[in-house]
């Protein structure tokens, strides 16, 4: 079981309605900030995969914190059950 | 800050200014304090004159040296009975003794008994050293917020192991909120083995179990 199937799972986790991750970027930085801030959820798979969970009714992703980037956050995603959308 | 129900919001005060010459504060249910210097002298001051009884969230940011304030508040009578919601920016130290004072204050801080354990907790920073104490205390009432920046540069953060996370769900079984750092990249790979031992886990036999490595 990998670590993202852990945090998704039922039994580990009974109760959990809300997740918040802080990610990090890749060597790409433009370019993965600007496909992250994009991307619908089935191209991204960690959103993807956080989201299949159906008792999960909030994801937050947070990007961008490294000063790389001009200690600007650089993108966030948040996405919430019954909005299958980004928002 | 906020005293009482109507609350009160400060901005750029003297790191005195709770010496209000004779003054009792309401009963305090929130404080917050961002970038501010928290002199012995001022929580002296704080403990002496203020209601602590009702104190519900403590949120620290940016505070220089804030092990005072953890030590005296346990010395309190009735010490923080009320309180829910414990955020804090980590602090840093130039030196190890007064990290390891700090870390051994906030664990102590942490194991308190009160009327209830923390609902609430938000550590941002270097979280490593007071995540037993929080399982241990705390786990099954929490809702729990643990991130450490990301590197600039160097050895990245470093993430829970799967096996920790694991554990996590079985200390904290009422866990409807989580935040956590994930190292993953666009490629959908997990960045950086971690370097850091373990933490040490209580649950062995049901951890064991569900071991799947």
């Amino acid at each position: 079981m990998s670590f993202v199937d852990t945090l998704l799972s039922e039994a580990a986790f009974p109760s959990l309605k809300t997740i918040e991750v802080f990610g990090i970027l890749g060597v790409s930085d433009e370019h993965l900030v600007s496909h992250w801030s994009r991307a619908p959820t089935d191209q991204y798979p960690l959103l993807s995969k956080l989201t299949s969970r159906i008792s999960v009714d909030r994801v937050q992703i947070h990007v961008g914190e490294n000063r790389r980037l001009g200690g600007l956050p650089a993108s966030w995603v948040l996405w919430e059950q019954g909005n299958r959308e980004l928002v | 800050m906020e005293i009482g129900s109507r609350g009160c919001l400060m901005y750029d005060v003297d790191p005195k200014f709770a010496r209000l010459k004779g003054r009792r504060f309401p009963p305090l249910e929130k404080l917050t304090l961002e970038v501010f210097p928290l002199a012995v002298e001022n929580v002296d001051y704080w403990m002496e004159n203020m209601d602590w009884s009702q104190m519900r969230s403590l949120d620290f940011r940016a505070i220089d040296e804030p092990t005072c304030f953890f030590k005296k508040s346990m010395g309190l009578v009735g010490g923080l009975p009320r309180l829910k919601a414990l955020r804090m920016e980590l602090p840093w130290f130039d030196n190890t003794r007064d990290l390891q004072e700090f870390e051994d204050t906030f664990r102590r801080f942490l194991g308190v008994h009160r009327d209830a354990g923390l609902s609430e907790t938000a550590l941002e920073g270097d979280y490593w050293p007071y995540l037993q104490a929080i399982l241990d205390r705390h786990g099954a009432t929490l809702k729990l917020r643990l991130h450490d920046p990301e590197r600039s540069y160097g050895p990245q953060r470093e993430m829970l192991s799967e096996l920790e996370l694991s554990d996590l769900g079985q200390r904290a079984p009422n866990l409807e909120k989580i935040s956590i750092d994930i190292n993953y990249t666009f490629n959908g790979s997990l960045v950086g083995p971690s370097s850091r031992s373990p933490i040490s886990v209580g649950c062995s036999s049901i951890y064991i179990l569900r071991n799947s490595q």
